[in-house]
């Protein structure tokens, strides 16, 4: 099933890429053309992606009789919850670095990641507070890496 | 004779202080801890780091991720002697002999000669980089852009056949990467290409963020899928020094390994990992007891850990003298250089010599710190591999988060970063290798200039362009180079049906 997925993603993201280098200008030649090469790019992508796709009908058609998908399947079950909500975490914590400064953004994203990964809240409250001291005094302090607006600690 | 004294004398004024040497301990004592904390690779660990040693020297910045990289080779073995789990994935074949030697109460054995061995192994291959690297530099600087375009090819032709996994899937992630390296300004006209009119993407992707992203982000969260079993270590280290007279019947294996880990190192993609698996094949086919091996054997230890540290070396030839990365993390130091405005490859040798030379200066002194601390701190690493993930990854959370904003302090990066994180992620849950992307990162600007300035120098035409790749002689080695590795799979299929 997989590789049926990755050759219908690839055959539409290649197919609007390949559209936007219409968007390029013919500058002399074709070899100072800027769109020849990724074009080149994309049309051994597509056929890569079609041989992928290819074979992903093949498999399915073959498992089918065999019952094998649905228990690759089972045998594959795994936990997607936590990587959404780190990345889910990640995301909020990267755009609040840009409203809050590092102190606050980085002390609760510290502590809803210890959680996520099963710790107690006051082991990570101490584990938080610890470290975001530590990387206050690194990356401000020794670093100098200019964070906004501007709060001081020390 | 005299440029080979000047590499081990122009460098050492930038190196012998105090500083520096600190830096070399504490980088190495950091890679070991990196290597051997299951979960935590070398590539992890460097891309993490990376961003960093912007604030250092070029030098002080090079060699303390050198450092992380020798330590962080060795560091895999100590998890895999002790807990039978490989701290990194190029100590799989320590495992086999490492951990069932700690079964039988020999844990100190153990790591004496996965150390010593990494050390023989990781010194051996530091000599054989700075006899060879300026020799290929000076052929290089006859080198044109139709040599340039042809080795490109054949790193990524090499990276996408040596993955483990599809080849198919292998070549797709290396194009995925040549299209993606054409976002920013075309190298001949100078036109936007794929920029969104974002000024940010205007100099291309910003490679270190993409490597955090892939290799840092991505890693934990697929890691964040499975369960976390800590392993405590059971066996007392004891004895570790009585062991020399054990590692003098070694020497003729390390010695072979040694050099199987340098010329596996120098092919593009191959890295650590093969070259400890194939090492470990031949010690069975030349040793007089291969019955032994697989049951706590030292001579397995001993082929595996100087294979995969003599991979460093090797891995260290093709990036400084042509530019071209051994391996994932050898690519991520080309960005370690691009940060200090460098570019790794014979121009290198030119204009900064002294770079050079302290490189391997500092990779020799980094091999020592190893033994030193692999040996004296073993106790201690053995109470590091049993610390939680979850005083790990989150700090290492906000590392990738910070690193990838102190690169240009810009957001931007910090976005471009989670945006590679997630491909990474899929990329690994279907199965695509990640490493031929970054590798063709790297590659790719070098493909696409070379191949084009060489199709206008022949005024266009393709023949012209392909009568030069046949009649000059480095350039035909390497082209059929390339279409053997392209039809090695096929040929072994063939031969498989044969027999």
């Amino acid at each position: 099933m997989d590789n049926i997925y990755i050759g219908s993603i690839l055959i539409v993201v290649l197919t609007l890429t390949y559209f936007l280098t219409f968007s390029f200008p013919s500058v002399g030649g074709i070899f100072a053309d800027p769109a020849l090469y990724p074009r080149i790019i994309i049309f051994i992508l597509m056929l890569l992606s079609g041989v992928t796709l290819f074979n992903g009908l093949k498999e399915m058609k073959n498992k089918k009789h065999t019952g094998e998908e649905i228990i690759e399947k089972s045998k594959q079950k795994t936990n997607l919850k936590k990587p959404i909500e780190v990345l889910l975490c990640l995301i909020i914590y990267f755009s609040s670095l840009n409203y809050f400064n590092l102190i606050i953004p980085t002390f609760i994203f510290l502590i809803i990641i210890f959680m996520i990964y099963g710790g107690k809240f006051w082991i990570g409250l101490i584990y938080a507070i610890f470290l975001t001291l530590s990387l206050y005094v690194l990356f401000e302090m020794i670093f100098k890496i200019p964070f906004f607006p501007k709060y001081k600690i020390f | 004779m005299e440029i080979f004294t000047k590499l081990y004398s122009e460098g050492l004024p930038l190196i012998l202080h105090i500083q520096m040497i600190l830096l070399m301990f504490f980088s190495v004592f950091l890679g070991i801890t990196i290597g051997a904390l299951p979960g935590l690779t070398v590539t992890m660990g460097i891309s993490i780091l990376l961003p960093f040693t912007y604030k250092l020297s070029p030098v002080a910045g090079i060699i303390g991720l050198l450092g992380v990289y020798v330590g962080g080779n060795y560091g895999g073995s100590i998890s895999a002697c002790l807990i039978n789990i490989p701290g990194t994935p190029s100590a799989i074949m320590t495992t086999l002999d490492g951990y069932p030697m700690t079964k039988k109460g020999f844990a100190g054995k153990a790591i004496f000669l996965s150390t010593t061995s990494s050390f023989l192994g990781g010194i051996f291959s530091v000599i054989v980089l700075s006899l060879i690297s300026p020799v290929i530099a000076r052929i290089a600087l006859s080198f044109t852009s139709v040599e340039y375009f042809l080795i490109g090819i054949f790193g990524l032709s090499a990276i996408a056949y040596i993955i483990e996994g599809s080849f198919l899937k292998g070549i797709i992630s290396a194009m995925l990467g040549l299209l993606i390296a054409t976002i920013g300004s075309d190298p001949m006209v100078g036109h936007p290409r794929f920029t969104f009119n974002r000024p940010e993407l205007f100099t291309g992707v910003e490679f270190i963020t993409a490597m955090i992203g892939l290799f840092g982000v991505a890693e934990i969260l697929i890691q964040l899928e499975k369960e976390e079993y800590l392993k405590q270590v059971k066996q007392n280290i004891k004895n570790i020094y009585s062991n020399f007279k054990e590692l003098k019947s070694l020497v003729w294996v390390i010695l072979r390994s040694s050099i199987t880990g340098v010329i596996i190192g120098a092919i593009p993609g191959a890295g650590g990992t093969i070259a400890s698996i194939v090492s470990y094949g031949q010690q069975k086919r030349f040793s007089r007891h291969p019955e032994r091996l697989g049951k706590g054997d030292p001579e397995g230890i001993a082929a595996a850990e100087s294979a995969n540290n003599a991979c460093t070396g090797g891995a260290m030839i093709t990036m400084l003298s042509l530019g071209i990365p051994g391996d994932a993390v050898t690519a991520i130091l080309i960005g370690a250089f691009m940060i200090h405005g460098l570019r790794p490859g014979p121009v290198l040798f030119k204009q900064n010599f002294e770079l050079v030379s302290a490189i391997f200066i500092g990779m020799f002194i980094c091999n020592i710190f190893m033994c030193f601390i692999g040996l004296a701190g073993a106790p201690l690493f053995a109470r590091l591999i049993s610390l939680s993930k979850k005083y790990l990854n989150p700090a290492i959370l906000v590392f990738t988060i910070i690193g990838s904003y102190a690169i240009r302090n810009n957001f931007f990066d910090v976005g471009t970063m989670l945006m590679f994180a997630v491909i990474g992620y899929l990329m690994a849950k279907v199965k695509i290798p990640r490493t031929p992307l970054v590798l063709a990162l790297i590659l790719g600007p070098i493909i696409e200039s070379n191949l084009r300035r060489s199709l206008i120098l022949a005024d266009g035409d393709i023949l012209l362009f392909l009568q030069r790749i046949i009649t000059r002689p480095i350039s035909a080695c390497i082209f059929f180079l390339t279409i053997f590795i392209l039809f090695l799979p096929l040929l072994g299929k063939r031969f498989n049906r044969e027999a």
